[in-house]
């Protein structure tokens, strides 16, 4: 939230959502007024003098029941469609592209222009430049919603939808599933950070290439570590032999903000204790628990994932 | 008894013509978009055109029903019951009235909505492969 | 003017008759119409004793579905608790909205028109009470099974709309989601049967002159929510159909790889959800057009503009369904006409609106009692719910606002507003009606307040919520979010709302009495038929009405009705028995004699639910049994019934003479049929809508490379047999009429079963024989999924057939007693079309576009 205090959907900070801002100003204070002419006409006819019989009729039916309602919902029907037309209508010469999958329950994010390469759970874009964002889901149906910059649109299986999200600042915009789609729902969040476009360049930069060595000792251990307890089965580190799809890709993820499907703020803390016990901090996540894992173990694990930039 | 019964199915038939009528418009040209989707990708000009026409004849039908009702020339009764006459009348002409206006209402995307710009062509339904999938 | 016209108008020149009544006749009545008591009690059928257990079970579901509302607040108050947990909690809130909509809402108002639409038309009972107590008892057993899985961890967990693929046999193993299909499988069941009762009743039992303008509003809003359970149900029916195929036996109608596609299941489930909001709410809105007038004492302002309200409420919430569907990236034109259609709903509620304000605003100095306070509450809160309503009918709006908390508040504005505070209202008004006492007013007062205030307080938060970004459906939310507060308010709403239905319930324990002699009365000074004096066979004698208030025009009609001065004072053929009226004028056509209590509908119902919980569980040996038992019960049931012409042509008063038994169109039964054939037919066409929805999805794919279609010369053969069935039928009806022996009407009868069932099964057989399977592809899973729906009617019809049969050998069915045959015959000829449109259709299509 901004600091004028609004709710995101009514403090949008892009061409995607803006409009539909206005609009549901529109609304929200069109029914307002109607709202109070209807209690005016029911307080009239309740405690009213009586005169107030003189205006109980059909006549007053028609008006207000259907002259009003037609000439009030015409012009929003073409509001509403008016602007529909716009939202969906825009084209774009360079726009960036990206492929987001809803798993359950975290997002399979994979940047196709300019560069090609796989991340999750944060979706990064370029402050003015359109994305493109292809949403697909291989399982159950998702919806991708990120209020201050779109509305929300579905992922479902069999079918790819397209949305745009254009930031006009940068920032860091909320996102979350907004289909119910079992377990966990509630916790599948995530985060699009908009980026200055000289940063974004350097961000993709880095994030295509391939991941950091482990730079300290304790980080060896842990990358060893890695590779016997079977990380790399679920886990894709670019760079290693870590090469599952299963679960979200780590090869940058200390450079992510959150943790978890965007649950968690991303610290050595959250980390030892989100690899020793998932089930508590996401119960029904399929991450499994590695509680046997001892202090200096679980230690080594999280420098080396946290030295992953 | 089957003769019988016929003017009575006929008789609500002509009070229920209105929201018949726009049922069926409903039907149409969602099923004229849908059609011209799957065919072609696009609900193209072809379609708008039906779309329209079929509009304009839904709208001339409910104009002419309620016109009849309220003029009491439809539907004939073979005793005349005041009461009745009078239902079909005020109630049979308000449910064409709002179902003019609703096929009016459900005519406009068709000229409001434009088409899909060509970079978008798979845009909102398309399945074009999304690039590498990762499994 | 036609003979029963004619007949009609001289016989009610002699009504009233104030010659004093023979005495045994008021003892004859009342033998007849006797209650049965004790460990009888559940074979009663008498619609005031069903429908006021039916609200009561309703009632109850609505408490108890409360109180799984009150468990998620309590886990929503604060951010990340875990006081429930996340799989109780996803199984709470999916339980909270089936049991709300099915076992609660829809149940509710339906048993209302049980209870009070005789009453209203001044009929005995309705046309088939024992089809009105075998729905509420497969609804009462099959929803008290239901609710009991929540104790158990059992209870369904993919929502109230269980959207597959999450609902499918991939990634919902378990049996939970079967039982959320056996739960609605009852639900479908008991409302279809009501929506028969509920249109035969409202048009062919009024009282003799009540024409259509002078039918109360609630019986419009009766007649229009039938029609509409008739329309929508079966697409519901059809989708939890496919859903247990694809579940048990993986036709993948919903799976994406297959050629399914998962949007399937939201069209059917919304082509039945949307219109399912107004089902429940129009019965309602004819609450308020009944209550509103008593309480303003006037005359509803408008009655023919609120007749054409109800209906267009009722046609125009079919083309709603997709804006359900705004954020799954539908083409933006197509989302257009619904937007569009969404819009214009909204014209006939204010339509309502208006009228009800105007009569309010026409009568005198409103009297604050219980139920003025739940009319002015109504309107308020519905209100309220309908600007939000056309809020969310905007497209880029709902973008935003889909599957949030400003959702939940929309909709419970709405449900709430238009229906549970109208149901309160309806209850105040009409407990007296059955009951030795009247509610409290005193407490009915803190009721009122309880819930208004608790509602607002529950429900205004959750729009901000969602405008914050709190998505519905969340077992918990993160902390500072700017959710918190709210959700805070929130729960203490909701309790508040439970103090004042625990309050309700308290009084309703206290002051509830049930009785039809002794009842308070009209305590609000009602002007309908229902306040006319009652006992056990409703009112005395059934007046001529003459205007749409009948009491307040003629203060002596109660009188008169109780002294039996007017039709049908006694029961002259020493049976239950009412008065059929012509459907627009009501004209008296003949007498129909009702069946009493009995045992077999209530066995009938106990094993159809064994049978449906049994399959759940998958228990496939006794499940047959008990499904052997349940049509054994239903055929046994049905055998009483049709009893012919035994009866001389009585005299029902003013030397008006109405034969006992009628055939063809005029017939009850006949007509009943035909709403039946209307839902089955509803079913097949929501089966061809499936059948090209999921060609659209694939149409390069249909049918599948490597298929081959059978031959024209199997299609001809196919029609070819269909058309000797209906041939034969029509010999076997034409020996029958003549009155030719036995075996000359068996033989062509039984006859032409065989044809049916060679055409069906020899077509379900030719597919099979290409190598087609259900079980690979979405084209194989909707080609058998037709022969299927012709399988499920030709299994009814052959069952008739026998049972015909039986009754032709034993001489219960002649020529003259032959109602069973007609009905009979018209489902078979039903059965004969559908199956030859849907052989046309399967054969024809794929050549058609390829």
């Amino acid at each position: 939230m901004s600091g004028k205090g609004l709710p995101p959907v009514l403090d949008t900070a892009g061409p995607q959502a803006d409009p539909i801002a206005t609009l549901s100003w529109v609304l929200i204070v069109g029914g307002g007024v109607i709202l109070l002419i209807i209690l005016v006409a029911l307080g009239i006819a309740l405690f009213g003098g009586a005169w107030r019989r003189k205006f109980a009729g059909e006549r007053m039916v028609i008006i207000g029941g259907i002259l009003f309602p037609v000439v009030t919902l015409t012009g929003l029907l073409t509001y509403g469609l008016g602007l529909t037309a716009g939202l969906v209508g825009t084209e774009d010469a360079d726009p960036v592209r990206i492929h987001v999958t809803g798993e359950q329950w975290w997002w399979r994010v994979e940047y196709l222009e300019p560069a090609r390469f796989t991340s999750a759970n944060e979706i990064v874009i370029p402050v003015g430049r359109p994305a493109l964002i292809d949403l697909a889901s291989d399982n159950v149906i998702h919806s991708f919603w990120v209020p201050e910059l779109a509305g929300k649109l579905d992922m479902i299986p069999g079918k790819t939808n397209r949305i745009r999200l254009l930031a006009e600042e940068p920032g860091v915009y909320f996102g979350a599933c907004a289909e119910y789609c079992g377990g966990p729902h509630a916790l599948m969040l995530f985060r699009v950070r908009a980026l200055p476009p000289a940063d974004y360049a350097r961000w993709v930069r880095r994030e295509s290439g391939s991941a950091m060595p482990p730079s300290e000792s304790l980080a060896a251990e842990g990358a060893a570590l890695f590779q016997t307890l079977g990380c790399g089965g679920c886990h894709q580190v670019r760079g290693t032999r870590s090469r599952g799809l299963a679960g979200p890709d780590l090869t940058h993820v200390a450079s992510r903000l959150h943790l978890g499907a965007g649950i968690l703020p991303n610290n050595k803390g959250t980390l030892g204790g989100w690899v020793a016990n998932p089930q508590r901090l996401k119960p029904g996540v399929k991450m499994p628990a590695y509680s046997a894992l001892s202090a200096r173990e679980l230690r080594a694990l999280v420098t080396y994932m946290d030295g992953l930039e | 008894m089957a003769r019988r019964s016929l003017p009575t199915l006929a008789k609500w038939a002509v009070l229920l013509g209105g929201p018949l009528i726009w049922s069926a418009h409903l039907g149409f040209v969602y099923a004229v978009a849908t059609v011209a989707i799957t065919l072609t990708g696009e609900a193209g000009l072809v379609s708008r055109v039906l779309i329209g026409l079929a509009t304009l004849v839904c709208l001339a039908a409910t104009a002419w029903i309620g016109w009849s009702l309220w003029a009491g020339r439809l539907p004939r009764w073979e005793t005349p019951q005041r009461d009745l006459i009078g239902l079909w009348r005020k109630a049979g002409a308000l449910l064409c009235l709002l179902s003019f206006l609703a096929v009016l209402w459900q005519g406009l995307p068709a000229i409001l909505i434009p088409q899909q710009p060509a970079s978008h062509d798979d845009l909102f339904g398309g399945t074009a492969p999304p690039g590498p999938r990762s499994r | 003017m036609t003979e029963e016209e004619a007949a009609f108008h001289a016989a009610a020149k002699n009504l009233p008759d104030p010659r004093p009544r023979p005495e045994e006749e008021l003892k004859i009545l009342e033998e007849v119409w006797r209650q049965p008591t004790g460990w009888r009690l559940p074979t009663a059928v008498n619609n005031n004793i069903v429908g006021s257990a039916y609200v009561g079970a309703a009632l109850l579901f609505f408490v108890l579905a409360g109180c799984l509302a009150l468990l998620m607040r309590s886990q929503l108050a604060t951010p990340m608790a875990e006081i429930v947990g996340q799989e109780t909690y996803n199984q709470l809130f999916t339980m909270h909205g089936t049991v709300m909509m099915f076992l609660f809402a829809v149940p509710a108002v339906e048993a209302m028109g049980v209870l009070l639409l005789p009453q209203m038309l001044a009929a005995r009972d309705l046309p088939f009470p024992r089809l009105s107590a075998f729905a509420f008892w497969a609804y009462l057993v099959g929803g008290l099974v239901f609710f009991t899985t929540i104790f158990f961890g059992a209870s369904p967990d993919g929502g109230w709309f269980m959207y597959p693929p999450l609902t499918s046999y991939v990634y919902s193993p378990g049996s939970n989601a079967d039982w959320w299909l056996l739960g609605i499988g009852f639900i479908e069941i008991s409302a279809i049967a009501g929506a028969i009762e509920i249109v035969v009743g409202v048009l062919k039992t009024r009282s003799p002159g009540m024409s259509l303008d002078k039918l109360p509003l609630f019986g419009w809003a009766m007649l229009v929510f039938a029609g509409m359970i008739i329309v929508g149900f079966p697409a519901i029916i059809l989708g939890t159909i496919l859903l247990e195929l694809e579940r048990a036996f993986h036709w993948p109608f919903f799976v994406a790889e297959k050629g399914g596609d998962p949007l399937l299941w939201q069209h059917l489930f919304w082509f039945f959800g949307h219109p399912e909001v107004y089902i429940i709410f129009i019965p309602a809105a004819g609450f308020m057009s009944m209550i509103v007038p008593v309480v303003a004492r006037a005359r509803l302002v408008g009655y023919r503009l609120v007749v054409a309200a109800l209906v267009a409420t009722g046609f125009i919430s079919f083309g709603l369904w997709v804006h359900h569907m705004f954020t799954t990236g539908l083409p933006p034109i197509s989302t257009g006409f619904f937007s569009a259609a969404s819009m214009a709903v909204s014209i006939p509620a204010g339509i309502q609106v208006f009228a009800w304000i105007a009569t309010i605003m026409a009568g005198e100095r409103a009297r604050w009692n219980v139920p003025t306070l739940f009319t002015v509450g109504f309107l308020i809160i519905f209100t309220m719910g309908g600007l939000t309503g056309v809020m969310v009918a905007m497209v880029p709006f709902d973008w935003q606002a889909h599957d949030t908390y400003f959702v939940v508040a929309h909709l419970h504005y709405v449900l709430i507003g238009g229906m549970v505070f109208p149901l309160f209202a309806a209850i105040y008004y009409w407990v007296p009606m059955v009951s030795r006492f009247a509610l409290s007013e005193r407490l009915g007062k803190w009721v009122f307040w309880l819930m208004f205030t608790g509602m607002h307080l529950t429900f205004l938060p959750m729009h901000w919520t969602g405008f914050a970004g709190m998505p519905r459906r969340v077992y918990t939310y993160l902390p500072n979010m700017g959710f918190d507060g709210f959700n805070l308010l929130s729960s203490i709403g909701a309790f508040t709302i439970g103090a004042g239905v625990a309050l309700f319930v308290f009084d309703m324990a206290r002051k509830f009495r049930m009785t039809q002699e002794e009842n308070a009365g009209n305590v609000y000074g009602g002007g309908t038929l229902e306040w006319l004096p009652n006992g056990s066979y409703a009112a005395r004698s059934i007046p001529i009405v003459k205007s749409r208030e009948p009491l307040w025009d003629n203060p002596e009609l109660g009188d008169q009705v109780e002294q039996g001065q007017w039709f049908l004072p006694g029961a002259p053929t020493h049976r239950r028995e009412t008065i059929v009226t012509s459907p627009l004028k009501a004209i008296p056509q003949y007498l129909v004699i009702i069946p009493g209590p009995s045992w077999w509908h209530v066995i009938a119902a106990a094993f159809t639910a064994a049978l449906f919980l049994s399959l759940t569980v998958k228990l496939t040996l006794p499940a047959a049994l008990f499904g052997v038992i349940a049509i054994g019960a239903m055929l046994r049931w049905a055998w009483e019934l049709d009893k012919g012409p035994d009866h001389e042509p009585v005299d029902v008063g003013g030397g008006l003479k109405l034969p006992v038994y009628m055939l063809g169109n005029r017939s009850h039964a006949i007509w009943a049929v035909w709403v039946l054939i209307v839902v089955i037919g509803m079913i097949f066409a929501c089966m061809v809508f499936s059948y090209l929805y999921l060609w659209s999805v694939q149409p390069d794919r249909w049918p599948p490379a490597g298929t081959t279609l059978p031959s024209p010369l199997h299609t001809g053969t196919t029609l070819l047999l269909l058309a000797a069935s209906g041939g034969l039928l029509t010999v076997a009806d034409w020996m029958l009429t003549r009155a030719r022996g036995k075996a000359i009407v068996l033989t062509p009868f039984l006859g032409a079963l065989m044809f049916l069932i060679l055409a069906i099964a020899g077509d379900i057989w030719q597919w099979s024989a290409t190598g087609l399977r259900p079980g690979e592809s979405s084209y194989g899973a909707s080609v058998f999924t037709l022969g299927f729906l012709n399988s499920l009617n030709l299994f009814t019809v052959a069952l008739m057939v026998l049972f015909v049969t039986a009754r032709l050998l034993v001489g219960r069915t002649d020529p003259v007693r032959r109602l069973s045959f007609d009905t009979t015959r018209l489902l078979w000829l039903y059965t004969i079309g559908q199956t030859a449109v849907s052989v046309v259709f399967a054969h024809g299509f794929p050549r058609l576009v390829s």
